[in-house]
């Protein structure tokens, strides 16, 4: 793959997490957010393959709007298929800089034993693995893919009490639904789903996230 | 099973699961024993050993755990093409190994691991792993994905396919021979049954012949030698008679196809012997020969066996040793034509087999006509009785000729041995009975004198046979002269009778069939013979059919002398040349099979095989020709024919006594070979039928059970009912059959 494409991936990679950061609640600067490639260029360089930008470089520290404390990294590993070895470097790193959260994007694969050691570590450290090749979009600004919001606790329980519902009689999200991913939703939060309606104008729909 | 079970289990399998992890995490990290490695094995799976094998290699460790070497420069490529053992490997596995050794030695302890799951590893048994050392040489290069040995294997499975297919075709030969054999035992019995009665020197030809054709062919061809200043007198009838023939066939050609024509005539009177079949039938004939033609069949038997009883033994015990000498002349004969030069016997088959086509191409040359009367073993007794008395005094009285009147000879012989196959009608009886009066002096006086020069006979053949019975009968010249003047009545009348029925649909419909021929169609049924096979030069096929219509013309005025009632057997004649032609070469190769493999070895024979299959391969596929176009006009014509025929061919099948399946094919090939036209392929539904009667009688000149199907009883009655709606008989049908083949094969 010569260094053109490379560095176009790259760039969009990096465009699709800022705007992942964006829409989870991190503090990502408008610059950032509309970075074009020949500022990215700039910026990390354009030779991938001389390691300018090595993947290294593209690594990604953001803080939440509310509560500055919660940082997240995005790590961009080396080596195409990520073994136990790297996560638990980046444990480390997380350790060390006393970070909960992470990204993981993956060139190639996983082995399945660093998947196993991602759930392992999941109450404390909680790792989100993505593919390169599945951030080069963003599916959320796709036609079909309606608006989903993220409910805060509080919200979620008003929902439950307004309707007088549990939990459990909401309709639901599996936690491997690619939205539910972007949005890094764990089990037991709920979001909201709005959907344009020729009818009503907009539909609202809550899913509870599985 | 109460709730805390249930936790407990599943408490211990997420712990089992745990530990495996565990143990993977463990393996990661150098160095590591052979007693952890092997105690460890223990707790994990395939899975997880490979998740080890891929980790490591991530760390840029050898795959194998006992190895603590690092990895050096990792290929890029997947495959590995060595050129050292022509294969190709998929190396994606290997590039987690440092060595060779190592991934032989991984693969190899993965193989011992247990696939069970590891919670239920409890009550298995401990597996003994088994290492391979490292230090050893050797190993794996990756998993082979493309090696000759696959190929190799593909192919011996196909050699071997096609050594079973020529097992099934020498297994057919060997029985081919075998039924041969028997037959000759058959004759062999027979002969020794009535020996007393038979000439002892017919006896010679007969057993020569009940060999197989091509023995005679070496017979034929050795003692051509022999006797070539013997038969000077023949060479220059023939040579007269064939006065266009060039320097290519030269004399000897010549000569030999004089031969073949005389020994036919000793080789038929054994055929008719053979085929009816069982020995009493024979002894008949026989009897019916030595006691001069008397033609009544009663008396001949009381002769008979009046004169069987005295010298039985001694006769027997006579044939034996004639037979043996015959086998020692064989085997010389074979001898020297394996050491003679290839190309001459090559030659000489090639001469001898056309000659035979010559003849046989005649189709309404005497020789075939007899020859097909002895092959359709079902006619009756007394018409092959009658061939065998009139044969004898065809060949003699043409013996005289040869004697006399060169020129005339052999024009006089066929019309002999013709006038022998005619025996069936009365007419032609009282013809043979003319011929009985004289020729029966001379068969005394021929048998005495034989039996005196039974040694010097034995060891000769057709060729030496001439001179001695010119000898015999040189005083006798008279009949001839009375064979002659019929011959000569014949000549006026030409062909009348045929013409006013030549308006009949029938006649209509072959004049209309007769523009779908091919030279094609014709070589599919067979009829040009084999000639084309041999690629004979040009000019000496086209010398032979001008022979051949000489001859033709010859005996049609003889024909037409006979009267109307010939015209059947004529038919007959034309109709069944095939399956001889069929029969001589399948033995001819046969016994050249045979011949090789004794004295050659396996290698020839194989080679003979490999020949022969290749002809076969060649032949059929002359036939079948790929589908071109889906609109080509041809293919949609044959298809209109196919469908047509195929609605009234089931009327037929009945009668015939035959399946669908048993002629489709060949039906089907047949069309293939017509050249159609979108103005011949119109008819009506009835003249359909006739079509279809008339394909199925030429497919009946290829096909020998449909021959014989259609001189069944059964379907005679049916056609000649059939037939008589329109005025016709099956015999006349027969007539615009041969006649439409011989058209198209004299225009080819």
């Amino acid at each position: 793959m010569d260094d053109e494409q490379e560095t176009y991936k790259l760039w969009r990679i990096r465009k699709t997490i800022m705007q992942l950061c964006h829409d989870r609640g991190y503090l990502v600067t408008q610059d950032e957010l509309d970075q074009t490639l020949e500022e990215f260029k700039a910026d990390k360089g354009d030779k991938p393959s001389e390691r300018r930008p090595a993947r290294s470089d593209l690594i990604i520290l953001v803080a939440h709007n509310d509560d500055p404390t919660d940082q997240m990294f995005v790590f961009f590993p080396e080596e195409p298929k990520v073994g136990i070895k790297t996560i638990k470097t980046y444990c480390q790193r997380m350790q060390e800089e006393n970070i909960t959260k992470a990204i993981i994007v993956v060139q190639v694969g996983m082995t399945p034993s660093a998947k196993q050691s991602l759930v392992d570590m999941a109450p404390k450290y909680i790792l989100e693995q993505f593919l390169e090749s599945e951030l080069l979009i963003n599916i959320t600004e796709h036609m079909l893919v309606p608006e989903h919001v993220v409910m805060t606790p509080e919200e979620k329980s008003e929902l439950l009490t307004r309707y007088k519902l549990k939990e459990s009689q909401l309709p639901r999200i599996q936690a491997g639904d690619p939205v539910a991913r972007y949005f890094g939703l764990k089990r037991g939060q709920v979001v909201k789903i709005i959907r344009p309606s020729e009818t009503a104008g907009r539909y609202v729909s809550y899913r509870l996230c599985v | 099973m109460d709730k805390a079970e249930i936790e407990r289990r599943a408490r211990k399998q997420v712990s089992c699961e745990e530990k495996a992890f565990r143990i993977v995490e463990r393996l990661l990290d150098n160095p590591i024993t052979e007693e952890f490695l092997t105690d460890v094995a223990h707790y994990i799976t395939p899975s997880h050993y490979a998740d080890v094998v891929e980790e490591r290699g991530i760390a840029n460790q050898c795959g194998y755990p006992l190895c603590p070497s690092q990895l050096g420069s990792v290929p890029k490529k997947k495959f590995h093409i060595s050129t050292k053992t022509n294969k190709v490997y998929d190396i994606s596995q290997r590039k987690n190994f440092c060595s060779n050794r190592c991934y032989e030695a991984s693969v190899l302890f993965a193989k011992q691991i247990s696939s069970s799951p590891v919670w239920s590893r409890d009550d298995e048994p401990r597996v003994m792993f088994k290492l391979l050392p490292l230090d050893g040489r050797g190993g794996l290069v990756g998993d082979v994905i493309i090696s000759p040995a696959m190929e190799v294997k593909a192919e011996y499975e196909q050699l071997k396919k096609l050594e079973k297919y020529e097992e099934v075709l020498s297994q057919k030969k060997e029985k081919l021979t075998q039924i041969q054999r028997l037959d000759e035992k058959e004759t062999h019995i027979t002969q020794n049954a009535d020996s007393q009665v038979e000439k002892p020197k017919d006896q010679s030809n007969v057993e020569a012949f009940t060999k197989h054709a091509d023995e005679t062919d070496l017979i034929v061809e050795s003692e051509l030698l022999e006797s070539v200043n013997k038969m000077q007198l023949n060479i220059e009838a023939s040579e007269k008679i064939k006065n266009c023939v060039d320097a290519k066939s030269d004399g000897k050609i010549v000569k030999k196809s004089e031969n073949i024509s005389l020994a036919d005539n000793s080789s038929l009177n054994m055929m008719t012997e053979r085929c009816t079949g069982n020995a009493d039938t024979s002894q008949e004939s026989k009897g019916m020969t030595s006691s001069a033609r008397k033609s009544k069949v009663h008396k001949l038997k009381a002769n008979l066996s009046d004169s069987a009883q005295p010298c039985g033994m001694t006769k027997t015990e006579y044939l034996m040793k004639l037979l043996d000498k015959k086998k020692h002349l064989l085997s010389k004969m074979v001898q020297l034509e394996s050491l003679d030069v290839k190309p001459k016997t090559q030659c000489a088959q090639t001469a001898t087999s056309s000659n035979l086509d010559a003849v046989f191409l005649k189709p309404d040359s005497n020789l075939k006509s007899n020859l097909n009367h002895s092959q359709s073993g079902d006619s009756e007794l007394d018409s092959h009785t009658g061939i065998l008395v009139r044969k004898d005094g065809g060949r003699i009285t043409s013996i005289q000729l040869s004697k006399t009147d060169e020129n005339d000879k052999k024009s006089e012989n066929y019309s002999q041995a013709h006038h022998g196959d005619k025996s069936k009608d009365d007419l032609s009886y009282c013809y043979g009975n003319k011929n009985d009066q004289n020729s029966d002096d001379q068969f005394k006086e021929e048998v005495s004198k034989k039996k005196s020069s039974v040694d010097e006979l034995s060891c000769k053949n057709t060729g030496t046979k001439s001179p001695h019975s010119l000898e015999v009968l040189t005083g006798i010249s008279s009949a001839k002269v009375i064979e002659i003047q019929p011959v000569q009545k014949l000549h006026s009348p030409q062909s009348s009778p045929a013409n006013p029925v030549r308006a009949s649909p029938l006649a209509l419909i072959c004049q209309n069939m007769f523009e779908w021929l091919t030279k094609e169609s014709i070589d599919y049924l067979g009829l040009m013979g084999e000639s084309s096979k041999n690629k004979l030069p040009k000019g000496f096929h086209k010398q032979y059919e001008t022979l051949a219509k000489r001859l033709d013309a010859e005996e049609r005025n003889f024909e037409d002398f006979l009267g109307e009632e010939t015209m059947e057997k004529r038919n007959d004649t034309a109709a069944k040349p095939l399956p001889d032609i069929r029969k001589l070469k399948e033995e001819t190769q046969a016994f050249e099979l045979k011949v090789t493999e004794f004295y050659r070895g396996a290698s020839s024979l194989t080679s003979s095989k490999k020949t022969k299959q290749g002809e076969v391969a060649e032949h059929e596929g002359n036939i079948v020709l790929p589908t071109v176009d889906h609109h080509n006009q041809m293919l949609i014509r044959r298809k209109i024919v196919m469908d047509r025929l195929s609605k009234v061919i089931p009327e037929f099948l009945q009668p015939l006594k035959i399946t669908l399946q048993d002629v489709f094919t060949e039906l089907k090939e047949l069309i293939g070979t017509f050249s159609l036209t979108s103005k011949n392929i119109l008819y009506k539904h009835a003249e359909w039928m006739l079509v279809c009667l008339i394909l199925l009688k030429m497919l009946s000149k290829k096909i020998k059970a449909l021959e014989d199907s259609f001189q069944s009883a059964s379907s005679e009655k049916y056609f000649t009912i059939l037939l008589k709606g329109i005025g016709e008989t099956p015999a006349a049908l027969d007539h615009y059959v041969a006649d439409m083949l011989n058209h198209r094969i004299q225009s080819y």
